[in-house]
């Protein structure tokens, strides 16, 4: 008989491909960028390696580590070899420290991460004692917002201010906020139907979430 | 016996046509409670919802990325539920409107009831314009561990 094993994921658990982490995370991420991390290491072990016909799956942990990734490449101008041996400390300090009201983030003279964390001065990747510096708030922000989402449990997608990815919600597929409703279905339906008769058909739903579901997902909605 | 429409199948004429289809089977179809407007109903609250309502499956559908979402089901059927998809056809080939919905279901409910009410054990009936595959937790299981 073949040895039982547990579900990958359980209930309330989000599940992400390579394609919608970058589709969240539009418009500047890619599916190349996110894979190139994932097999750099800079993402830890996903849920599950993908093989021919099976895709990778990432935590929500590791969507919003992309993100922290992608706002110190491209806000802060981190080059990508000061990033790799920060990352996974600093998503330890993010999303599991305890006292991380107590933190403060700061570039370093060498161009590193640097966090105080309200006794301590010290270097993410080395942990080197430090003398305090001036707070960066673009730093801070990265960090604050990864943390925020964390601790929320739900990602916005950047530009449809009615979208959501939320690992609690059909396991992190992108919804309309509110609603388990998914962006993908709704577009579908969009392009088949109309916008109208979907929103006859789910009279909780409004024009404007039903437009940008579409827009999201690129579809081009039926002309009615 | 009854089965929930998740929200992305909830539409009222839908679930009537279900529930009308049903009853010669002495199945109910209702759709899933919006207990409160703007907050969505998370996955583990779904799956309770089922079962406080004594539900034998929850009715969905499925456009894009199966193969990601079957970790979903997976889970779904972890919890103890049973699952049935409508798999969605390319757009440009039907209209899948209600009467498209009801046309992939109605050739199968029979069987799938039956079977739901033979076992207690979760199952996964993915139902498409070819037919009606049903898929153990385990199945599933060994799918991702292979």
């Amino acid at each position: 008989m073949k040895e039982r094993r547990g579900a990958l994921i359980a209930l309330g658990e989000g599940a992400y491909t390579v394609p919608e982490i970058a589709r969240i995370l539009q418009p500047n991420m890619t599916v190349d960028r996110v894979r190139y991390w994932l097999h750099k290491g800079l993402l830890g072990e996903p849920l599950r390696w993908g093989s021919t016909g099976k895709p990778h799956l990432l935590s929500f942990e590791q969507l919003l580590r992309v993100r922290t990734i992608q706002d110190l490449r491209e806000k802060l101008e981190f080059p990508l070899q000061k990033v790799t041996p920060v990352i996974e400390e600093l998503s330890a300090l993010v999303f599991f420290n305890e006292d991380w009201h107590n933190l403060r983030f700061f570039p370093t003279p060498k161009g590193e991460i640097g966090v105080h964390d309200g006794d301590l001065t010290y270097e993410v990747v080395t942990h080197q004692l430090m003398i305090p510096e001036a707070v960066l708030p673009e730093l801070e922000n990265i960090v604050r917002e990864a943390r925020k989402d964390w601790v929320r449990g739900e990602v916005g997608i950047q530009d449809y201010p009615r979208l959501v990815s939320n690992p609690r919600i059909v396991a992190g597929s992108p919804t309309i906020k509110g609603t388990r409703v998914e962006t993908s279905f709704i577009a579908y339906l969009a392009e088949s139907l109309g916008v109208e008769r979907v929103l006859e058909l789910y009279s909780h739903l409004d024009r404007e979430a039903v437009l940008q579901a579409a827009k999201f997902e690129g579809a081009e909605p039926l002309a009615t | 016996m009854k089965i929930v429409s998740d929200e992305d199948l909830i539409w009222t004429e839908l679930t009537h046509h279900l529930d009308e289809l049903g009853a010669q089977y002495r199945c109910r179809f209702v759709a899933l409670p919006i207990a409160h407007r703007g907050i969505a109903t998370p996955d583990d609250e779904v799956a309770r919802i089922c079962q406080r309502e004594g539900a034998a499956a929850l009715l969905t559908a499925n456009y894009k990325e199966f193969a990601a979402k079957v970790v979903y089901y997976q889970a779904l059927l972890s919890a103890g539920g049973s699952a049935i998809v409508l798999r969605q056809p390319n757009p440009r080939m039907v209209d899948p409107d209600i009467d498209y919905q009801l046309a992939l279901v109605e050739p199968h409910l029979q069987r799938i009831i039956r079977r739901l009410q033979r076992t207690n054990e979760p199952l996964l009936f993915i139902i498409n314009k070819s037919g009606l595959r049903i898929r153990r937790l385990q199945e599933l299981i060994d799918q991702f561990s292979a």
